[in-house]
């Protein structure tokens, strides 16, 4: 019965229209959110990605309330504007006050989303039910993708990557060692500004299959699962883009087999649990288990993973 | 615009030397760093920069590339600025500034000291592989190339930066404490290393912590206390009374 | 009572507990893991309703707790693995906890709780909600509930205030003077999550943070005094609260909305103008400083150029110093004008005696 559905969806994505956008959409969202996450995820800046994707809520609510339609450029474009206008925020707070980045970031997000909020149900007091195309960027939902969508979000994740592919190797020295980057003569602000936009790029892609309260799963979960299994960065960065893939289509795939659910949600549990499944079976030996076990054995001293995860922590 | 200047016993103005500083004053936000600071690096020197935490050792090889901004003051590199002599200096920061856990091996680092060469869009090729492997040969960690950079010991970590400043092969090599807290065989290492360079004619600039090896190592000494108190070869500076200015003042200037 | 002002009622309750918790979140840079929390108490929440059968009271706050230090465990045990830092913990932890929690309410057809309100919560329907003993009515089931919150977070806060500041501000010291500031830590989470599901009611998972963090952290820009500090939030999270609930009012929008959205213009302001810390007098502070830096770095520039053939005016300055002829010749002008230098009879800058004093003062020679 089970099997017969899942059947029937796997030779859907095929012959259906809609399903077929659906899986594709997904799949587009999961590779770049998965590939550009690696970065995020050594520039240690995991949960900026979280405050980026609600500061975006207005800009949607914004772009509709304006343009009035719901042409997913305009609105993919408010959404970057005030998703970069976010992240200025939480930089501005951490670096003229002495506010620390975790209120920072909470700042933003709550504050932003509560804007958005203000907006969408004040579109829908004037606009009645026209607006209720929007709140779909609360959870993501893939199957409201439309073709135009998804070749708007193809050319979108293709800027992202041939960006991606240009500047690999400043990308990758100015992420490792900034100062030693800038020694060299490259320019790591821009460059650092540069990553922020292909992320927003990004996040503002994952709004349609995701949400904007899930997207930062999306950026955090692929990387950290590859990185249990490579220790290269362009190898971390493929290996990511797939588990994003596979996980944007099973996830996608399964909300589509049931009635009026929100794809967000399932391609967040998919995605976490193929890290869950890349903690303990990776073949730096089931991470976990390992690291458990050593603990018991020296407890108090400070193992030799500990010495290696000091150093990498320890300030300059 | 060339300017008179004097006030040091110190050779021609118009002497072309690998790093001149002039006047130099950094500030971070509104405390000083560095504090009118005037200094020649003479070549194919080893030279330390020795003083106490906070006396703007670090301070002052960033600021002569650039990497903290000047509040006033000039630094020259080989009579030009450093935007253009990029490729004669090579950096080593300290370990403790990146992050080891990064997915990257040994060979990579050191191949990331081509990049300045290779430029914008240009990739990394066999050549630079190449390349990065002999200096990573010269350090002594052939064997290490495709170890994981967090599995390396910090002596080892330390040694791949060398080595990655090897790549770059500068005139100047500006290093920040590469001595600081490695093994034996690392230290002997980096030293037989950098005393090849200087035979080499190269100039070599290191932040220093341990005054009892100064002597030992190094031909040149600058005493730092954000201000200046002393430059000069070891015998003629490395005293007592410079020390004990270089060590004491500082608590003097801080209390005020 | 008016159903206006219940809703009031609600919402400076709302803001009142979470602000006071809130200032310790601040401080001890726990502001992401009470966002964890904060979305995490939705699961708790629904897996109460599906086991009692309808959103009890006790049952609920109960599942939320459970829930909140399932997810500070669950972050704490990824990142004792040593393979994830601690921020990329909680965006993984959260958002799965979370993930689980929405698919349960929509897929759920019982639990009579809908998607928009996990996510505005719904202030709105406060008034309807009341409380019955013994089948009398004793008024807003959201006032009592909060109101019997703001008590036990006022007398957790007084009774371990003193356990609560040192640990935030030393936890290693805490530890010596046998303060064990691990409990406190887990005390502290628990009365999070706690104040996290009562308040999801009104404001939904996501605008709870406004109130949480916001306030805080702009109180935390007016005073350096932690007894201060609580107040402070606690005000300044009311007048958000309020300022909201009118706007919302008057512009047919969500109520918690409007009031995050007041609570982040509230903190834009303190940003901006706070006397000390606010950007202005930052700002303000800051250049003036910078200037008489400069001014020392000139002066101590003059009393180390001795010699008598120096040409020492603002353009020799300029040039030596690497700054604009402008610039030197304001810095120059202002030395004249403090006294600190004279001109002699062919315009040469010389250091009078205070001058010399200042300088020497920078280079303690």
């Amino acid at each position: 019965m089970v099997l017969e559905e899942i059947l029937s969806v796997l030779v859907g994505i095929f012959t259906d229209y809609t399903l077929r956008y659906v899986a594709l959409g997904s799949a587009i969202l999961g590779i770049t959110s998965g590939a550009l996450g690696c970065f995020t995820l050594l520039r240690k800046q995991s949960l900026f990605g979280d405050a980026l994707s609600h500061a975006a809520l207005p800009g949607i609510g914004i772009a509709y309330l304006f343009a009035g339609t719901k042409d997913s450029m305009l609105l993919m474009l408010g959404a970057a504007v005030f998703a970069w206008f976010g992240g200025i925020v939480t930089l501005g707070i951490t670096s003229t006050t002495r506010i620390k980045q975790d209120a920072a970031l909470g700042i933003t997000l709550s504050v932003f989303f509560g804007m958005g909020i203000v907006i969408l149900t004040y579109l829908q007091s004037i606009g009645g039910a026209s607006q209720g195309g929007l709140d779909r960027f609360l959870f993501g939902q893939a199957a409201a993708l439309i073709e135009s969508d998804v070749i708007n979000l193809g050319i979108l994740a293709a800027g992202c990557f041939v960006v991606l592919i240009v500047f690999f190797k400043e990308f990758k020295i100015a992420t490792f060692d900034g100062a030693f980057a800038q020694s060299l003569g490259y320019p790591t602000k821009y460059l650092g500004a540069l990553l922020t936009s292909v992320i927003v790029v990004a996040v503002v892609i994952g709004l349609h299959t995701v949400g904007v309260v899930l997207m930062v799963a999306m950026l955090i979960a692929p990387a950290a699962a590859a990185r249990q299994w490579i220790s290269g960065l362009k190898s971390m960065l493929i290996l990511s883009a797939i588990f994003g893939g596979i996980s944007g289509i099973v996830g996608s795939m399964i909300s589509s087999m049931t009635e009026g659910m929100s794809t967000g949600p399932v391609i967040v549990i998919t995605i976490t649990a193929i890290l869950g499944i890349s903690l303990v079976f990776s073949p730096k030996q089931g991470y976990l288990f390992k690291y458990l076990r050593k603990k018991r054995n020296y407890q108090g001293n400070s193992s030799k993973i500990g010495n290696i995860s000091e150093n990498g922590r320890s300030r300059g | 615009m060339m300017e008179q200047k004097s006030g040091q016993k110190k050779p021609p103005e118009d002497e072309i030397l690998p790093i001149k500083v002039r006047n130099l004053s950094v500030t971070y936000r509104t405390e000083p760093a560095l504090w009118n600071i005037d200094l020649d690096f003479p070549e194919g020197k080893m030279i330390a920069i020795v003083g106490p935490n906070g006396a703007g050792k670090s301070t002052l090889i960033k600021a002569v590339m650039g990497l903290v901004p000047i509040t006033a003051g000039k630094i020259s590199v080989y009579d030009k600025s450093y935007s253009k002599q990029r490729s004669k200096v090579a950096y080593v920061p300290q370990r403790g500034s990146v992050d080891w856990d990064f997915p990257t091996d040994a060979l990579d680092v050191v191949e990331m000291g081509l990049y300045g060469k290779l430029g914008w869009l240009r990739r990394p090729n066999s050549q630079t592989r190449e390349k990065a492997r002999k200096c990573l040969e010269k350090v002594g960690l052939a064997d290490y190339a495709d170890r994981q950079i967090g599995q390396l010991s910090g002596g080892q970590q330390q040694r791949v930066f060398v080595a990655r400043a090897l790549a770059q092969d500068p005139q100047i090599y500006l290093m920040d404490e590469p001595l600081n807290g490695v093994d034996a065989i690392t230290e002997e290492t980096i030293l037989s290393i950098l005393e090849n360079l200087r035979k080499e004619g190269k100039t070599i600039v290191m932040v220093h912590h341990d005054l009892q090896t100064v002597d030992k190592y190094f031909d040149w000494v600058v005493m730092l206390n954000r201000n200046l108190v002393a430059g000069g070869p070891i015998k003629e500076v490395f005293t007592r009374k410079n020390l004990d200015r270089a060590y004491q003042e500082k608590q003097r200037l801080s209390i005020r | 009572m008016s159903s206006d002002l219940i809703i009031i009622g609600t919402a400076v309750l709302v803001a009142a507990n979470c602000a006071s918790i809130g200032a310790f979140l601040v401080l001890r840079q726990m502001a992401m893991m009470s966002d964890a929390i904060s979305h995490a108490v939705l699961l708790g929440i629904v897996i109460a309703v599906f086991v009692v059968g309808g959103r009890e009271t006790v049952p609920v706050i109960v599942g939320g707790v459970l829930s909140g230090i399932l997810t500070v465990s669950l972050v704490e045990l990824l990142y004792r693995t040593g393979r994830l830092k601690k921020d990329s913990s909680i965006g993984i932890v959260f958002p799965f906890l979370f993930a689980i929690g929405v698919i349960l309410v929509t897929q759920a057809g019982n639990v009579h709780v809908d998607a928009q309100h996990v996510l505005y919560g719904s202030i709105e329907f406060a008034p309807f909600d009341t409380l019955y003993v013994d089948e009398i009515n004793i008024g807003s089931k959201s006032l009592w509930v909060l109101g019997i919150l703001a008590v036990a977070n006022i007398s957790f806060i007084s009774i371990l205030y003193k356990e609560l500041k040192i640990s935030t501000f030393d936890a290693s010291f805490a530890v010596s003077v046998g303060l064990m500031p691990v409990l406190i830590h887990y005390l502290l989470m628990i009365m999070v999550a706690t104040t996290a599901v009562v308040a999801f009611e009104s404001v939904g998972a996501i605008m709870v943070i406004a109130f949480f963090i916001v306030p805080a952290a702009g109180s935390y820009l007016l005073t350096d005094r932690l007894s201060r500090m609580i107040p402070l939030s606690v005000t300044l999270g009311i007048v958000s609260a309020v300022a909201g609930y009118l706007f919302a009012l008057s512009a047919d929008v969500s109520i918690a909305g409007s009031m995050a959205t007041m609570a982040g213009i509230v903190f834009g302001l303190i940003w901006v103008f706070a006397p000390h810390r606010g950007l202005v007098s930052r700002w303000r502070r800051n250049s003036k400083q910078r200037f008489e830096v400069d001014v020392g770095i000139m002066l101590t520039h003059l009393n180390n150029k001795i010699e008598p053939h120096h040409q020492l005016t603002s353009s020799s300055i300029s040039d030596a110093l690497g700054w604009t002829i402008e610039y030197s010749r304001k810095v120059c002008e202002f030395s004249l004008d403090e006294k600190l230098v004279k001109k002699d009879e062919s315009g040469r800058l010389l250091l009078t005696e205070s001058g010399r004093k200042k300088a020497e003062h920078y280079t303690s020679g």
